[in-house]
């Protein structure tokens, strides 16, 4: 009771003070309010409605770009169509073939990052295309998912009109106030979530301190890159720079690279970090991603076990070491890091299903069958697509092949458009002599995922045993464009060259 | 060609008929004179000749009483006059003949077979038949080479011939002749020519060595599985040697001095040939491949050889120090007709090549007369050609490109973890427990499938006989939804309808509705409307349903996700309602 008292009799801007410390925005704004309600040229109570309200929806915006259909194909900024392998991200060399292809048809990384579902294809037909379910829409701008969510709140958040109306705004009065502009920006860009305005009241900031501050410059150059205008933000962060080294910099700068599908510079931008901040695992982070990016597994992985020394609990790291192992044929030890995973609280359908994956490779069947419940009673729609996939390839191992196209029909259910499916339980019609039908899922899974060399080369192979030649060439040609490589649609290409020089 | 090769005009021709390990060039004699020493196997009536010529002349013959398996030659002594042994192996007996003339015999002896099932069934049968049947069993079971040769020899006999065959052995003890299938030379303790040699001997399941200066057996001796075919010896045997030996089906060994086991590598196709050098061997298959491994058995390349290898011999050009792989092939001409060609490799490239007129069968590389580098070739009609290779002689040895064959890379095994091994104990000690288990939650989960199966029948949203799926097209706020349908069954389909089901709150679609013309087996056709995004809103509520419907019953519903589209325009509209309302 007496609490209660105390805190009632406390100042009302005190109150609001800690609740924003507290991190109970809600409360803090309604103090506010009734702060400004009394006196409306209160600065002070002014400034923490404005940085309550920032907090409130602020979010690490380093990481969470997502690069959207009309940025990638509509980009002024366009790199050469053909870059020389390894500059570019969208040209990586495949060098691990064993890893699955996400549906952009990058091979699979441990974890799900904003950009892994991007960087796809170089076509902007097929982007827009490719299949749409609950599951998988691709947004077509960047102004995306959170920023989305923000430009939300600030309108529900407007009942009785906007909290400060920008337009309206008197830009170099603020802008010249060393204690307000720096949260009156925050609030324009991620409150607001007004880049234009927020840019404007940037150029004017940094004007007004003679382009001495370091800050504003990183708050030009990110409104510069929501915009766009890449090159600019480029210019704005190396100046910025030269002020000091800032590990936010040079990731921003890392990012912009990225963006600008240059890969080698991010990198380079990357190592100088690191001689200011030899010990910094965002940074460490960062290289890593990259080199995924560029398909060069083992320095990845390198950097990830580096990561693991300085921060043993990161889980990025631990779920891509652990995807490399399994994907190096050593289950067993990929296992031991997702059940570390597990040790550490992660608890979802996506890591029991890796587990049941791993300990079946790993021959321990008694507790195969356990993961993969656990997964199904986690697993939300649209992973639940893929445990049943995988529950599929279990009971093709166990040679139980009725459950196995039972799974696989339960996963098309789920998700009409699984590639990988279609074309397993192509095969296993096929076992059973259902040709024609085991044809036309061919044929589907081809539509629904054209990346993935196996239903070209099963279909050349029916073709072939059907006495199809033309097809099966068609078909043995485009699986070979995939997966240069694989032998067995070499040895088809060699066969139907022999028989058409015989002909 | 002329500047290379001199061609020796033989008048008149000289035929012969003989294999690859049946020649040797060797100083018979100890004249300096090195003669050739060939087995003439003749047109097959006649019993087989041991013929040496010194140039083209025909100086001696020794007629032999079977046909020989493999010659060779060979110093027995360290005396002065530098006269060798030619060593003609035939069945189990090697004879060694010294001036033409008989010097020693040498003979493996046969083994004598006791308590195997074998030979109950030779004591047991009375009737020479019914032995003959158990005995056929027998040969199927255990196979054919590991009966002995008393058992083998009737299993081979004409019928008529079986009873006396019976009668004569049938008292005796089984006996098993060990056959010598390969003979090669192993220097001593000297290299140069005239040192004292060993034979190592290969017989059916063995390798062993024998000392020429006594007659003995020496200890070392290597076991393999598989008959035989090519043997090749290098080093001394006093110092360090590796035998390589190539088996009939295609398995290849090397054993070196004071190990038991070799390495060993299996080769997909019968091996035509082998050659070993000091760190590297090259052994051609049937298939037409040239492959070359270290002595780890660690493969180096592969060449794929332009036609079907008949016969391949090394090379060596002491004055040029140039060692090359010489492979005679049997071409194929566009016209159908078969011809010779005679490759020299130098490593995996093509240095020299020999158009011959007929594919040649033998081949053999060395100093003939006083002749240091000869080339004689026997060709598929017994023909004999000699070319020798002019003082002058130059090959092209500058590197290119060749046509190289897949080299199947090393597999990148991991090593084996101590988690691995951890997990191979737990299997060991509770594999019952774990099998228990494993088949339990099966069954469990089988059922969990199975009804999961059946609730996602009885909903009907899936059809086994339709696969549709649907495509977003545009940027937005338009867009197009196009919904592929196809028959997946063996009848057609008819009174399809597609019916979009939306939020009117956010979208406006020009046609809901879609009634399918008969859909056809086999062929996808599909419908398009547009759709225009109105409003901005929650994403749970975006998404449109598609539902095909076939007379009454819903055969199949699905949801389209709709992108949100850029939150700019709405703001834009924001402000002008806020300055309509101002």
């Amino acid at each position: 009771m007496d609490d209660t008292k105390v805190i009632a009799s406390l100042d009302t801007f005190y109150s609001a003070c800690m609740d924003l410390r507290k991190h109970n925005y809600d409360r803090c704004i309604e103090s506010c309010t009734i702060i400004l309600s009394k006196n409306p040229y209160d600065q002070a109570a002014w400034a923490l409605k404005m940085r309550a309200l920032t907090e409130q929806l602020s979010i690490d915006d380093i990481e969470a770009e997502e690069e959207g259909i009309a940025d990638s194909y509509f980009n002024s900024d366009a790199i050469a169509e053909n870059a020389r392998v390894g500059t570019s991200l969208r040209t990586a060399q495949d060098t691990s073939n064993q890893r699955p292809r996400t549906v952009g048809g990058r091979p699979l990384s441990g974890i799900v990052r904003p950009s892994t579902s991007s960087a796809g294809g170089n076509n902007l037909q097929l982007a827009l295309k490719t299949p749409r379910t609950v599951g998988s829409s691709r947004p077509l701008t960047s102004q995306t998912a959170r920023n989305i969510r923000l430009g939300t709140a600030s309108m529900v958040s407007q009942i009785d009109g906007p909290f400060i109306n920008i337009s309206r705004l008197n830009f170099p009065k603020y802008a010249s106030d060393k204690q307000l502009s720096k949260l009156l920006f925050n609030y324009i860009y991620y409150q607001q979530n007004d880049i234009r305005n927020a840019l404007d009241f940037a150029v004017e900031a940094t004007k007004f301190c003679n382009f001495k501050d370091p800050w504003w410059k990183v708050q030009l150059g990110k409104c510069y890159v929501m915009l766009g205008l890449l090159r600019d933000g480029e210019a704005q962060f190396r100046s910025a720079l030269q002020h000091g080294p800032n590990i936010e910099v040079f990731l921003r700068l890392s990012r912009l690279f990225i963006r600008l599908d240059q890969p080698l510079s991010s990198l380079d931008i990357c190592q100088k970090a690191m001689s200011w901040f030899p010990h910094e695992v965002t940074l460490l982070i960062e290289i890593a991603r990259i080199f995924e990016g560029l398909n060069n597994i083992p320095m990845s992985v390198k950097y990830y076990r580096d990561i693991l020394e300085l921060d043993a609990t990161d889980m990025e790291s631990i779920a891509c070491i652990g995807l490399h192992h399994f994907y190096s044929d050593q289950p067993e030890v990929a296992l031991r890091y997702y059940r570390r995973l597990l040790q550490m609280g992660l608890y979802n359908a996506e890591l029991f299903n890796n587990l049941g994956l791993c300990s079946f490779y790993a021959q321990q069947f008694d507790v195969v069958t356990a993961c993969f419940e656990n997964a199904l009673r986690l697993a939300l729609d649209d992973n639940a697509a893929d445990v049943w996939y995988n529950i599929s390839h279990v009971a093709i191992g166990f040679g139980d092949l009725d459950i196995a196209e039972h799974s696989l029909h339960l996963t098309l259910s789920l998700n009409s458009s699984h590639g990988a499916a279609l074309n397993n339980l192509a095969v296993l019609q096929w076992r059973k002599n259902n040709v024609s039908q085991a044809e036309s899922l061919l044929n589907s899974a081809i539509a629904a995922e054209d990346h993935l060399y196996e239903p070209h080369y099963n279909r050349a192979l029916l073709a072939q045993e059907e006495g199809d030649h033309q097809t099966s060439y068609a078909m043995v040609k485009k699986s070979l464009s995939i997966y240069p490589n694989h032998y067995n649609s070499r040895d088809i290409l060699n066969e139907l060259k022999k028989y058409f020089s015989s002909l | 060609m002329s500047s290379t090769w001199i061609d020796v005009e033989i008048n008149p021709p000289i035929n012969l008929q003989t294999y690859n390990c049946c020649m040797t060039l060797s100083d018979v004699h100890g004249d300096n004179d090195n003669k050739f020493v060939v087995v003439d196997f003749g047109s097959g009536t006649s019993n087989p000749q041991l013929k040496i010529f010194k140039g083209l002349k025909q100086t001696h013959v020794i007629y032999l009483n079977e046909k020989p398996s493999a010659i060779t030659t060979v110093y027995t002594d360290n005396s002065d006059q530098h006269i060798p042994c030619v060593a003609v192996v035939i069945k189990n007996e090697i004879y060694f003949y010294r001036n033409c003339k008989p010097y020693h015999k040498y003979s493996i002896q046969s083994t004598i077979i006791r308590d195997t099932e074998e030979c109950k069934l030779w004591q047991e049968s009375e009737d020479v038949f019914d032995l003959l049947k158990r005995l056929q069993v027998l040969s199927s079971t255990i196979g054919f080479v590991n009966l002995s040769t008393t058992s083998q020899q009737m299993l081979c006999l004409n019928e008529c011939h079986l009873i006396e065959y019976f009668e004569k052995y049938r008292k005796n003890n089984l006996v098993k002749q060990h056959t010598i299938t390969c003979v090669t030379e192993l220097k001593r303790n000297k290299s140069e020519v005239y040192g004292v040699s060993c034979l190592v001997i290969a017989t059916t399941d063995m390798i062993s060595i024998l000392d020429t200066e006594s007659f003995k057996i020496l200890p070392d001796k290597y076991e393999l599985q598989g008959e035989t075919a090519y043997m090749s010896a290098i080093g001394l045997y006093d110092v360090g040697y590796k035998i390589l030996v190539a088996t009939r089906t295609g398995r290849l060994y090397i054993f070196s001095k004071s190990s038991t086991s070799g390495f060993k590598v299996e080769t997909t196709h019968a091996i035509v040939s082998v050659i070993l050098r000091i760190d590297k061997f090259i052994c051609c298959t049937i298939d037409g491949l040239l492959q070359c491994y270290t002595l780890k058995c660690v493969s180096l390349w592969n060449v794929k050889l332009p036609g079907d290898p008949m016969s391949i011999v090394n090379m060596y050009v002491q004055s040029m120090s140039l060692e090359m792989t010489v492979v005679s092939c049997n071409v194929i001409n566009t016209d159908g007709h078969s011809k010779g060609l005679v490759l020299m490799y130098c490593g995996s490239t093509v240095i020299h090549k020999i158009p011959m007129p007929d594919p040649v069968t033998c081949i053999i590389f060395g100093r003939f007369g006083q002749e240091e580098n000869a080339l004689i070739m026997i060709t598929t009609n017994g023909k004999v050609d000699i070319k020798l290779l002019k003082r002058t002689a130059t090959f092209d040895l500058c590197v290119r490109p060749t046509l190289t064959a897949h080299v199947q890379g090393n597999l990148s095994i991991p090593k084996r973890s101590n988690v691995f091994i951890e997990q191979t104990l737990r299997e060991r000690e509770h594999c019952k427990e774990m099998h228990v288990r494993t088949q339990q939650t099966w069954q469990i989960l089988q059922m969990v499938v199975s009804n999961e199966r059946l609730n996602s029948i009885k909903q009907k949203i899936t059809s086994q006989f339709l696969h549709t799926s649907a495509q977003l097209l545009g940027l937005g706020p338009r867009f197009k939804i196009r919904f592929l349908l196809k028959n997946l069954g063996k009848d057609p389909l008819m009174g399809i309808n597609v019916a979009f089901l939306y939020n009117a709150q956010y979208h406006s679609i020009e046609s809901p509705r879609c009634r399918m013309p008969i859909i056809v087996p086999e062929t996808e056709i599909y419908c398009e409307t547009f759709v225009t995004c109105c409003t901005y809103g929650g994403s749970d509520e975006r998404a449109i349903d598609i539902v095909v419907s076939r007379g009454m019953n819903v055969i199949y519903r699905a949801k389209v996700n709709m992108p949100v589209y850029n939150i700019q325009t709405n703001n834009h509209n924001e402000e002008l309602n806020d300055i309509m309302s101002w």
